[in-house]
């Protein structure tokens, strides 16, 4: 079967698509041909070498795909052939407390850019039916950070208001959570378009950021001076201090995203006075993929999709999401 | 100004329309002229004398009010002429624990010992009122101190979110508010009543699944099939009696019963086996905080609510709106304006 390795060395340069033996389900894997996967900027991190400081090679790039169980081992339960799934991103995260050590899909362990890949039955979840494959690859990452995010670690209340940074994958996942939740949004990003799109998304307000750089003190003026009670923080070392200081007293900062770096001076005033709480978010357990099925199913809520490209194209998909012109998520079709 | 009293005795038929001089405004305090009330079932048991049969009449009834500031004393800073307010029920507790302290029975409007909302001027202080949104009429705010909050907090308790199954019974004021924060926070809605009509209104407002329980005496097995056989995450318990195990039957496993009301009795016999096997919790609730309304009227303000009302009656009428409640045809609030 085909798959594409990290072979030899990081870089998208090194990224190649090979032939390798079909795997075979042991007695508690389910074996899944692949239809469907989607792109999150952390895989851009895993080839390009910056994430992992050393990565077991060759390795099958991508965490999040979906297809159809072909066989399963003996000993498996939970799932039976035929079924769709996509693989859940930290494997081992079932429920509760997160993991010391996270071993996740395309990352510490094969991801999913492979027309054939086997799982643990424990690794597995179906997905809602009334989605596409491509739709459905999108949910392990990007909408499972968001709803942790927001839904479990935010314990959102209806009426609350959201700060969203940009449009991406997580970005919008979590504007739809939080519309689906009876919240408030507010999305900033660089592109009228980008917030038209968001708009339509049902953002209440959106800010450009070039025009107004101190898009903080905006923030302010649109909650009577309050501040947002979550910031949906996908920028990380460039805009955190700004979102310190967009949120209320008491408010709650979901760290989620590096985009514009990793290390960064912040003051620590303000995280005192205001007795802030800043939460690192690393996508999610199973059970609470499972809750957010449960709330896409029920609100038929549809994944934004920006563009799909076949699975052959998948270094032209690579170099696209790298441009960071998309609004909602990148896919592959296999 | 008018007001409707409790003259000599209690019963429906003791409320009479009579004439006061209104209150002079004093510092610290608010002078409030009142559009709307709305009634509870706590009001017609207090007006029946079963909710506090010491009360010494001439007594004013009726917890929940809405209306306008007139006038405000020198050294309040919260609220100014022209703002539409609501009446809190536990002026004392203004967020964080329900204490013996900030809860006490006295300080609750029309409850016995403070007098309630049926007048058309009135002294508050700072903490016996809150602003409401403008969208909203006196009519929909004055629905608000009890019923709504009671419905947030059932939901609120029970960490209600997006995609969780919500089970309501009946269609009074608290379910039909639940009803509507439920699908505001995106859950799915299960409601119970005896009255297609009823059920209708209810699916109209966005319930997802209906039962009769008069047709469907087996209505348990009804939510199990529609949870795939998980039961209910949160079940807002407005009936009690021999409801609340029917309820426990009901729920999922971790699930949470949020107990408001007692219209079939304040006794339960209660299957502790399956109390235990479910490790449900079973959550009391008495109305909520100040900070609870806030954040209550933000979800309102941002969602758009518009509470249910049933009829409105005016303030001649007041017995009669009293008997409406008490024949319990009403679907949401039963409103009495000035």
């Amino acid at each position: 079967m085909q798959a594409f390795e990290l072979r030899n060395k990081t870089g998208l340069g090194a990224v190649s698509l090979v032939e390798r033996k079909d795997p075979q389900p042991g007695p508690e894997q389910v074996l899944i041909q692949m239809r469907a996967a989607a792109l999150n900027p952390r895989d851009l991190l895993v080839l390009n070498g910056s994430l992992y400081p050393t990565l077991r090679l060759p390795l099958v790039p991508l965490s999040d795909g979906v297809g159809h169980v072909m066989a399963v081992g003996e000993k498996v339960t939970r799932v039976k052939p035929g079924d769709r799934v996509a693989g859940i991103f930290v494997q081992h995260w079932l429920s509760g407390e997160a993991p010391e050590h996270a071993l996740s899909l395309g990352g510490e362990m094969d991801g999913v850019l492979a027309r054939q890949v086997v799982l643990p039955q424990d690794g597995v979840v179906p997905v809602p039916t009334y989605l596409t494959d491509e739709e459905a690859a999108t949910l392990p990452c990007a909408a499972v950070t968001a709803w942790n995010a927001l839904m479990v670690q935010g314990n959102l209340k209806p009426g609350a208001t959201v700060l969203i940074q940009g449009t991406g994958g997580v970005s919008l996942f979590a504007l739809q959570f939080a519309r689906m939740a009876g919240a408030r949004v507010i999305v900033i990003s660089s592109s009228d378009e980008k917030l038209e799109r968001a708009r339509q998304l049902g953002a209440e307000q959106t800010i450009h950021y070039k025009r107004t750089p101190d898009w903080e003190l905006e923030t302010l003026k649109l909650t009577d001076g309050r501040g947002v009670d979550h910031v949906v923080e996908v920028g990380g070392a460039g805009t955190l201090s700004r979102s310190i200081n967009a949120v209320r007293a008491g408010g709650h900062i979901s760290l989620i995203g590096i985009l514009s770096g990793i290390n960064t001076e912040i003051s620590l005033r303000p995280i005192l006075r205001k007795q802030i709480r800043i939460q690192g978010i690393y996508v999610g357990s199973r059970s609470m993929f499972e809750a957010m099925n449960r709330a896409i199913e029920l609100h038929k809520l549809k994944p934004v999709i920006d563009r799909v490209f076949p699975f052959e194209e998948a270094l032209d998909s690579f170099g696209y999401l790298e441009k960071a012109n998309h609004v909602g998520k990148v896919c592959l079709r296999f | 100004m008018k007001s409707v009293v409790l003259k000599e005795g209690f019963g429906i038929d003791k409320l009479t329309l009579t004439h006061a001089p209104s209150p002079k405004l004093a510092s610290g305090m608010i002078l409030v002229k009142m559009k709307a009330v709305s009634l509870n079932y706590v009001d017609l048991l207090l007006v029946k004398g079963q909710l506090n049969p010491t009360i010494r009449p001439p007594f004013i009834p009726v917890s929940d009010g809405a209306g306008i500031v007139e006038e405000v004393g020198s050294d309040i800073k919260d609220f100014k002429p022209g703002d539409h307010v609501a009446t809190t029920y536990i002026p004392q507790w203004i967020d964080g624990r329900y204490t013996a302290q900030n809860s006490r029975f006295e300080t609750r409007p029309g409850s016995g010992t403070t007098p309630g909302q049926l007048v058309e001027y009135k002294l508050f202080r700072t903490n016996e009122l809150i602003k409401v949104p403008e969208f909203l009429n006196f009519a929909e705010s004055c629905t608000l101190p009890i019923a709504a909050l009671t419905a947030w907090n059932a939901l609120a308790y029970g960490k209600a979110k997006a995609g969780d199954t919500i089970l309501l019974h009946g269609t009074g004021g608290v379910s039909i508010f639940a009803l509507q924060f439920a699908k505001a926070l995106g859950a799915r809605v299960i409601i119970t009543s005896s009255d297609d009509n009823k059920l209708t209104k209810a699916r109209e407002l966005g319930a997802d699944c209906l039962i009769n329980y008069k047709q469907t005496p087996e209505w348990i097995s009804d939510v199990l099939t529609m949870t795939d056989s998980e039961g209910a995450d949160v079940v807002v318990e407005t009936v009690g009696g021999s409801n609340l195990n029917k309820s426990l039957e009901a729920l999922r496993l971790d699930g949470h019963i949020s107990v408001v009301g007692f219209l079939d009795g304040v006794q339960s016999p209660i299957n502790l086996i399956a109390l235990n096997l479910k490790r449900a919790k079973v959550n009391g609730l008495s109305v909520g905080s100040r900070q609870d309304f806030a954040d209550m009227l933000k979800a309102i303000s941002v969602n758009k609510l518009k509470p249910v009302i049933d009829k409105i009656f005016p303030l001649d009428q007041t017995a009669e709106a009293f008997s409406y409640l008490e024949s319990a045809r009403h679907f949401g609030k039963i409103v009495i304006e000035f």
